[in-house]
């Protein structure tokens, strides 16, 4: 009889274990994608601020640093797999042109700051409508992720919106698994980001 | 004193943001943002159940087909009673019925990016397929498996039979090759053999490779999925304001409607005859040019005319593997010799033999793997045996595969599906 009712512990114990195993996953995959969506959120602030003139130069330069320190290789060139790879890459449309051209995100943020408006503004999907896809591992300890999100921008002249449009943009992420002490840590970098397709509002 | 400052410089960063958003939140539709299906994963998870549309009930009886309506692109439907609109209940109807799930891992869905290209300084159009593929364990990547576009196209502007590299151009160290490059590099599929299959997607990489064309941006992308039993549904980006927007179905079709569309991405492409059916065809085919053979011979030898030399020689050389040698049995003397193809046509010109039969001739055997070869695959070399050709019940009774003797077969494109047509390689004659 003790036995049957140790067999059954142990049963149970198993099947607690597995679904606690594979939820664990399933919440650390979440983890991960929330704290990607956090991320892509974070830069977006930067993004409006680095963009708003009501902002000293020396402010917005920081921001624009601050921003770029989200991205692999910290917007700068950067190494992969032996490759040398370009500073991460913007794509940019706007409603005035019909192609489509690329920017180092460093030059994007540069001319962010240097707008010849009076004033910008600039604001992007809220972090709880960020949509997530889901991790693709791509080697060992690297995971691979895309964030996707609107972003409104409107740029004035004396106080009158003079521009405004707004684009959906899809943003590549880069998740290293690191074990530490503590566990497993999971780094997110930015990386290149693709704009679908820009409206005028 | 440091974590608060951070804490401190993190709320006013919060609160900056929150009246950036509270000023032009307005601008970006929150719930568009949350409707509209924004990725490809979510289109999956849409399709398979797992998410519903956040209008929908979850377990309101009618919502899972309601929410696998919704992954249409509703503006191709006129109203409820349009056609294209019953026939997409149906196969909605059809992936209820038979539980049917789509996956990022599945080879029956594939990518189309339809690209914005500079060839050489020109702006270009084309389209590159790709297909996931997997690597270990839990690894995938996307690869390209063909590209599609005008810029690979080498079909000849004029399509003349004399058009050619002369035959007696060795003697000149083809000396035309250079007038062919510079003169009519458009014709220069004329200038090639016949069992020479151009392929697009190995331009393309040489193109790549010589850095003489560049991919500029993806200007569209849509996805094909094939997992319906039938069907084939294409999804596309829709960007709207409306709660039908995000990765849609843009068109759908069964599965013998547009064939010639769907047979673009030719891994996916099932094949028309069945394992069963392609053997018997190769084995007609096979048939019919042994056949082909013995009248081939028939002719020259009846005929001396322009026509047989310039017709049926080069018909019958076309029947061998270019290394292909002729026993030659001469009954009066009883001595074998062996003979080139072409020599064997030079004396059959001539007149400097008499064939009286085809006694044998060696052919590549049939294997199944030709079943799942892939579409860039045009020749390959099996194992040969001799098939005795003097009529006889048991002349082929006892066939034995010589599997150190590879002999070609080749792939061509029917109406009816893909054929494979042999080669043939050593033969012996009877002759006199």
């Amino acid at each position: 009889m003790r036995i049957n009712k140790d067999f059954i512990i142990a049963i149970i114990a198993l099947f607690t274990f597995t679904s606690i195993s594979s939820a664990q996953i399933t919440n650390q995959d979440e983890m991960i994608k929330r704290r990607a969506a956090e991320k892509v959120a974070q830069m977006n602030d930067y993004i409006s601020f680095m963009a708003s003139k009501k902002k000293a130069y020396k402010n917005r330069k920081y921001y624009s640093e601050k921003a770029l320190n989200l991205f692999i290789g910290r917007g700068y060139d950067y190494e992969e797999n032996g490759i040398n790879k370009k500073g991460v890459m913007m794509e940019i449309t706007s409603i005035r042109k019909t192609s489509v051209s690329h920017k180092l995100v460093r030059d994007y943020f540069n001319n962010l700051i240097n707008l010849n408006y009076s004033d910008v503004k600039i604001t992007s999907t809220e972090i709880a409508n960020i949509k997530v896809s889901n991790l693709q591992q791509i080697s060992e300890d690297t995971y691979v992720c895309t964030c996707q999100y609107d972003q409104a921008f409107v740029g004035y002249r004396d106080g009158r919106p003079l521009y405004k449009d707004i684009t959906t943009k899809r943003i590549k992420c880069y998740i290293k698994a690191e074990d530490t002490e503590d566990g497993t840590e999971y780094i997110i970098m930015l990386g290149d980001i693709t704009a679908l397709q820009t409206k005028k509002l | 004193m440091r974590i608060v400052w951070k804490y401190i410089v993190v709320c006013i960063l919060s609160v900056n943001s929150g009246n950036i958003h509270a000023q032009l939140i307005e601008d970006l539709n929150a719930y568009v943002q949350k409707v509209r299906i924004a990725l490809v994963d979510e289109f999956f998870a849409r399709f398979n159940g797992t998410e519903m549309h956040p209008d929908l009930p979850l377990e309101k009886e009618g919502s899972r087909n309601k929410n696998l309506m919704i992954l249409f692109n509703l503006s191709q439907f006129s109203s409820k009673q349009d056609p294209k609109f019953k026939e997409a209940e149906i196969m909605m109807q059809e992936v209820i019925r038979d539980s049917i799930h789509i996956h990022y891992s599945d080879s029956t869905w594939y990518a189309i990016a339809h690209c914005k290209g500079v060839l050489d300084g020109k702006s270009v159009n084309f389209d590159i397929y790709l297909n996931v593929q997997h690597r270990s364990a839990n690894m995938y990547k996307w690869v390209i498996n063909k590209v599609k576009g005008k810029i690979f196209d080498i079909s000849p502007k004029k399509s003349n039979e004399n058009i050619m590299l002369y035959p007696d151009d060795h003697e000149t160290n083809f000396l035309s090759l250079r007038r062919m490059t510079s003169e009519q590099p458009s014709n220069i599929e004329l200038f090639m053999s016949r069992d020479f299959n151009y392929d697009s997607t190995s331009a393309f990489c040489h193109l790549i490779f010589n850095k003489r064309l560049k991919i500029e941006y993806v200007d569209d992308l849509e996805f094909v999925f094939t997992q319906i039993p039938g069907y084939i549904f294409h999804v596309k980006y829709f960007e709207r304001e409306n709660s039908n927007a995000g990765w849609l179905i843009s068109d759908f079709y069964k599965n013998d409607e547009k064939k010639q569309e769907t047979d673009e991405n030719k891994n996916l492409k099932q094949p028309d005859y069945s394992i069963q059916q392609m053997k018997a065809v190769y084995e007609r085919r096979l048939k019919e040019k042994i056949s082909q053979l013995g009248d081939y011979l028939s002719f020259i030898q009846k005929e001396d005319t322009l026509r047989v030399k310039s017709v049926y020689i080069p018909k019958l050389k076309s029947l061998f593997y270019d290394n292909a040698k002729v026993v030659i049995k001469d009954k009066d003397d009883y001595s074998n010799r062996s003979t080139t193809i072409e020599d064997f046509c030079n004396s059959l010109c001539n007149k400097l033999i008499k064939v009286n039969n085809v006694d044998s001739v060696m052919v590549p055997v049939w294997e199944e793997q030709l079943i799942d070869l892939k579409p860039t695959i045009n020749r390959i070399m099996l194992p040969a045996c001799k098939i005795a050709c003097i009529a006889s019940d048991n002349a082929n009774s006892n066939i034995k595969i010589n599997k150190s003797l590879l002999l070609p077969i080749y792939r061509e494109d029917t109406e009816d599906g893909v054929e494979w047509l042999p080669l043939f390689g050593d033969i012996v004659v009877s002759a006199m």
